[in-house]
């Protein structure tokens, strides 16, 4: 399926963070949200950089906006995930579910 | 805390490197961080964290591609800057056409006198360890000065070879003229030479046939070159044939076949006969006498030997080893082969050599013809600024920084000169041909295409627009906008006086050359026409070869047995010619002086002999057959002996040679025998009936033709094995004055091309001025000015510059070429008219330059220069 239909685990991180963030996901939100959410402190660079290559793969779009004092009056750029980043979330979350289904049934469930 | 802020140097930095659109959303994002660090952490963690996050940043994707987005730009822009200069160069056609031909005569001048430099300073080269071999030169002391020559003795060279080891090959070199006779031909050929069998051992002449250590051993045997072999024999493959030359008085059997001395040797031989052959042909005296220089001595030396060291032990080894020749009286010293071509110019030379000071002249030429072609680019693209001045507002209006019209005007330069280089380059490969006949060389077109010669021209393509480039990009780019647009008059005061100096400099080398080539010329025909002291017009001069010398009255009377032939007196020398005979004396009333080692030359004559060149008896008379005894008790002087010997009264005093007392008779007016290069030397005439090669006949002028067929058939009834050859004295005078004429011919052209290039300028400059002034030129018109005094104006300020120019031009002129004579013994005083004669010329050149432009614009309607606002 070549290469560009491969994630990841760092990328699908982002991805799904954005798909959170919905409206809101730009740089410095979605470095939060990792923190938050899953206690990764990483550097900003890297979130921009993944971003930038989820872009150029087809699953992320960007517009700007939302021009802050505190950002010295330059605009975010939001990123939102696109129907081919959404189908492609899914399809890894179902691959990963039709994985865990043949591992051996712990024998007692509580 | 709000009024801390990130760090502005890595901030700076981030803006530096990264691609500009992806700058605003990171520097957001990082200035949006950097406020929330500040809260939470504090302004120092903060700053941190921003510069490591900067830092970060430094990703491929980040970063921009710095090499290829910007030479797309510029790309772009050179394109432009190409696009305008050709626009610039098609609109004002005469201009550029001005402009590129001056920087082309340029470059063909310095391409062809780098050639002939390169070719010069190649001679000898291509010998193996070239720089081992050295020439033994002798010299002579002979009225108090060292008299050098390139010839040796055979003894000498022989005893030099015995007795010191440090010689590793030692060969000799005796050429000989004669004739060569194959078949029914038999022609003269003037390239022969007896050489040691180790020749090709020594010099690496390249063999086409024959082992180069055998080849020339035995007796008979011969080496020819490749174009003797094709004339003679038609063929190349001709070991084993035969031929003769006159002098050998044997058939000589080929046993090699050389190519042709290639043309940077200091000699060129086409026969080389085996020294057992020399055995048979030359007297025995050669071998023995450490007087008889007959040879060419070159020696290749061991690699450790030390050659101050050996000169320093010639006068021990002269002392003890060469008879009669004393440390006091003869020097023997080495010369380096790869010097011999440029340095040496010692009497018996092979070939007339190439000087190096004439390479210093020609280097300095080209460097000023080169320079005044420069200044030619500047002044006139600077001239030119002025159409340009509203194309660099609009530059600049678009937002042009002052670098870019700089990289501008320097590129267009660069085409330019490119552009010249390329012409210049195509044209001197063109006249190549004409040069090097011109030049006697023979450089190949391959010589265009060598390494050093493509460096040189890469390095002076970048220099030359580098430096015609940069003042008019600098003057260009420093137009102010606003102004310049408006139609602001170029008036930029110190841009002018740059430009005028320029041109005063252009004008004080042209004046300088112009005055030199006179000077050169005129020392020439000083050399050409200075009188001899004798009448040699109509002197004819026959060489007696074997004629029986018994027999030489008789032939003289029959040959004088004719209306058109006036006379006919004999001499052992030929005139011009090198008086190489000289002597010891003793005489009366002189203390002997060994100190001073005084000598005088010899030069044998017949009774008729000073009749026949009509020299003038000072005092006595001269030889007569009435005074028998003349024969070998008399003598005569000339002026330059009786200076030395002191004598106020000469008459029937004697002098000592030999043993024998002769008693002086007359006293000649001193007369030149030999070249004016060398000064009159004291001279001894002596009386002989034997000793005698050559004769001279005076005829009459008006029946040349009736004279000379009278010559050939007495000189044939005496001699029967030779041919009849005669020269014309005046003739032969003007042909040992060559390298002169052929100074004076390079120097001519150079200065003609350079002064080519000056008007060339001073065209570009007028046109300017013209230009500059036409609607002051207008009013002035109106107001009623008369087309003189429009002229006057306009070239007035061109007539300042020349009489600048010659004030710098004309001392410095006298004084460089006041050096120039002091190598010539005989010289021309330089006098004022060269520089009259450079003055008038440069006016006329200035004037007619400028005269055409000045009165067009001057009897032009003044309405069409005023009205154009």
């Amino acid at each position: 399926m070549g290469r560009t239909n491969f994630l990841g685990e760092f990328e699908e991180l982002i991805l799904t963070l954005v798909l959170i963030l919905d409206e809101d996901a730009y740089g410095n939100t979605i470095l939060t949200a990792m923190k938050e959410h899953r206690g990764r402190v990483v550097n900003l660079s890297t979130v921009h950089v993944t971003l930038y290559r989820l872009e150029k793969k087809g699953y992320l779009e960007s517009h700007y906006a939302g021009a802050t004092k505190k950002r010295g009056g330059r605009r975010k750029r939001y990123f939102r995930i696109t129907n081919a980043g959404k189908a492609l979330l899914r399809e890894m979350k179902e691959a990963r579910i039709q994985l865990w289904k043949l591992t051996p049934q712990l024998s007692t469930e509580p | 805390m709000s009024n801390a802020r990130p760090p502005k140097l890595f901030k700076s930095f981030f803006l530096w490197y990264s691609r500009p659109e992806l700058q605003e959303s990171i520097l957001g994002d990082l200035d949006e961080k950097f406020d929330e660090d500040v809260r939470n952490y504090g302004a120092f963690k903060a700053r941190i964290a921003f510069a490591w996050t900067v830092l970060r940043f430094m990703r491929v994707n980040v970063i921009k591609p710095f090499t290829k987005t910007q030479k797309l730009n510029n790309y772009d822009m050179f394109r432009n800057y190409l696009k305008i200069s050709l626009r610039v160069f098609r609109k004002e056609r005469s201009f550029s056409l001005i402009n590129l031909s001056g920087l082309i005569l340029g470059f063909v001048c310095c391409l062809l006198i780098y050639l002939f430099i390169n070719d010069e300073l190649s001679f000898d080269k291509f010998h193996k360890e070239a720089d081992r071999i050295y020439r033994i030169s002798a010299a002579y002391m002979r009225e108090g000065k060292w008299e050098p020559y390139a010839s040796n003795s055979w003894r000498t060279a022989e005893l030099i070879k015995t007795n010191f080891n440090e010689v590793e090959e030692l060969v000799r070199i005796r050429s000989i003229e004669g004739f060569v006779m194959h078949g029914e031909q038999r022609i003269r050929e003037e390239r022969i030479a007896y050489v040691d069998k180790n020749f090709f051992e020594v010099f690496s002449f390249p063999l086409i046939s024959g082992d180069r250590q055998s080849v020339l051993d035995g007796t008979s045997k011969t080496v020819i070159s490749e174009s003797i072999a094709l004339k003679y024999f038609g063929d190349t493959d001709v070991v084993g044939r035969t031929l003769q030359v006159s002098d050998t008085l044997y058939q000589l059997q080929v046993s090699g076949v050389m190519k042709d001395m290639p043309p940077n040797s200091h000699f060129h031989l086409d026969i080389l006969i085996s020294p057992q052959t020399q055995r048979l042909s030359a007297p025995p005296s050669m071998y023995r006498s450490v007087g008889w220089d007959s040879q060419r001595v070159y020696a290749r030396m061991k690699e450790d030997a030390n050659i101050s060291t050996i000169e320093e032990r010639f006068p021990q080894f002269i002392d003890d080893n060469l008879d009669y020749l004393t440390s006091g009286n003869f020097k023997l010293f080495f010369q380096p082969l790869l010097d011999i071509h440029l340095k040496s110019d010692l009497g018996l030379e092979l070939e007339p050599n190439g000087k190096m000071s004439n390479i210093y002249i020609f280097s300095f030429v080209a460097a000023f013809i080169l320079f005044i072609a420069c200044i030619n680019y500047i002044n006139l693209s600077t001239a030119r600024s002025l159409r340009r001045a509203k194309e660099v507002g609009m530059r600049k209006v678009l937002g042009a920084k002052r670098s870019n019209l700089i990289n501008q005007f320097l590129l267009e330069s660069f085409v330019m000169t490119f552009l010249a280089l390329l012409i210049a380059f195509g044209l001197s490969l063109l006249i190549l041909p004409e040069f090097n006949e011109f030049a006697n060389k023979s450089i190949r077109w391959s010589t265009f295409f060598e390494k050093e010669l493509l460096l040189g021209l890469a390095i002076a393509f970048l220099f030359i627009g580098l430096i015609a480039g940069s003042y008019p990009s600098f003057v260009l780019s420093s137009f102010k906008a606003g102004q310049s647009i408006k139609g602001w008059k170029y008036s930029d005061k110190s841009s002018l006086s740059m430009r005028k100096a320029l041109v005063v400099v252009q004008f004080t080398i042209s004046i300088a050359l112009i005055a030199a080539t006179v000077i050169v010329f005129k020392q020439l025909r000083f050399l050409q026409q200075k009188e001899l002291g004798i009448n040699e017009k109509q002197v004819i001069a026959i060489p007696l070869q074997t004629m029986e010398r018994a027999q030489l009255e008789s032939f003289k009377t029959e040959a004088s047995n004719h209306p058109a032939v006036l006379g006919l007196g004999s001499s052992h020398m030929r005139i011009p010619g090198w008086i190489n005979n000289s002597t010891h004396y003793i005489a009366q009333d002189v203390e002997v002086d060994e100190e001073a080692r005084k000598s005088m030359k010899i030069v044998r004559v017949d009774h008729d002999f000073f009749d026949l060149v009509e020299a003038k008896m000072l005092m006595g008379r001269s030889f007569s057959r009435e005074f028998p005894s003349d024969q070998n008790a008399s003598i005569i002087i000339n002026e330059a002996a009786a200076a030395q010997l002191g004598w106020e009264e000469p008459i029937g005093k004697w002098i000592g040679l030999n043993e024998s007392r002769l008693n002086t008779i007359g006293v000649v007016k001193d007369f030149h025998f030999e070249s004016l290069h060398r000064k009159i030397p004291p001279t001894i005439f002596v009386l002989t009936d034997r000793f005698l090669f050559w004769t001279y006949a005076r005829i009459d002028g008006a029946q040349m033709v009736p004279a000379l067929e009278h010559l050939e058939k007495v000189y044939g009834d005496f001699v029967t094995n030779r041919d009849f050859e005669y020269s014309f004295v005046t003739d032969d005078v003007l042909l040992q004055y060559k390298a002169e004429e052929k100074f004076t011919q390079v120097f001519e052209i150079f200065t003609v091309l350079a002064i080519l290039i000056a008007s060339l300028g001073t065209f570009g400059l007028i046109s300017f001025a013209v230009e500059q002034k036409s609607k002051e030129i207008g009013i002035r018109k109106v107001l009623g000015a008369s087309v003189r005094n429009l002229t006057t104006l306009l070239t007035r300020e061109f007539a300042i510059f020349l009489g600048v120019a010659s004030f710098i031009a004309f001392p410095l002129t006298y004084y460089l070429m006041n050096e120039w004579m002091k190598d010539f013994i005989y010289r021309t005083n330089i006098g004022w008219t060269p520089f009259a004669i450079a003055a008038v010329s440069s006016i006329l050149i200035a004037f007619s330059t400028t005269i055409f432009k000045s009165l067009r614009v001057a009897l032009a309607n003044p309405v069409d220069a005023l009205r154009d606002e």
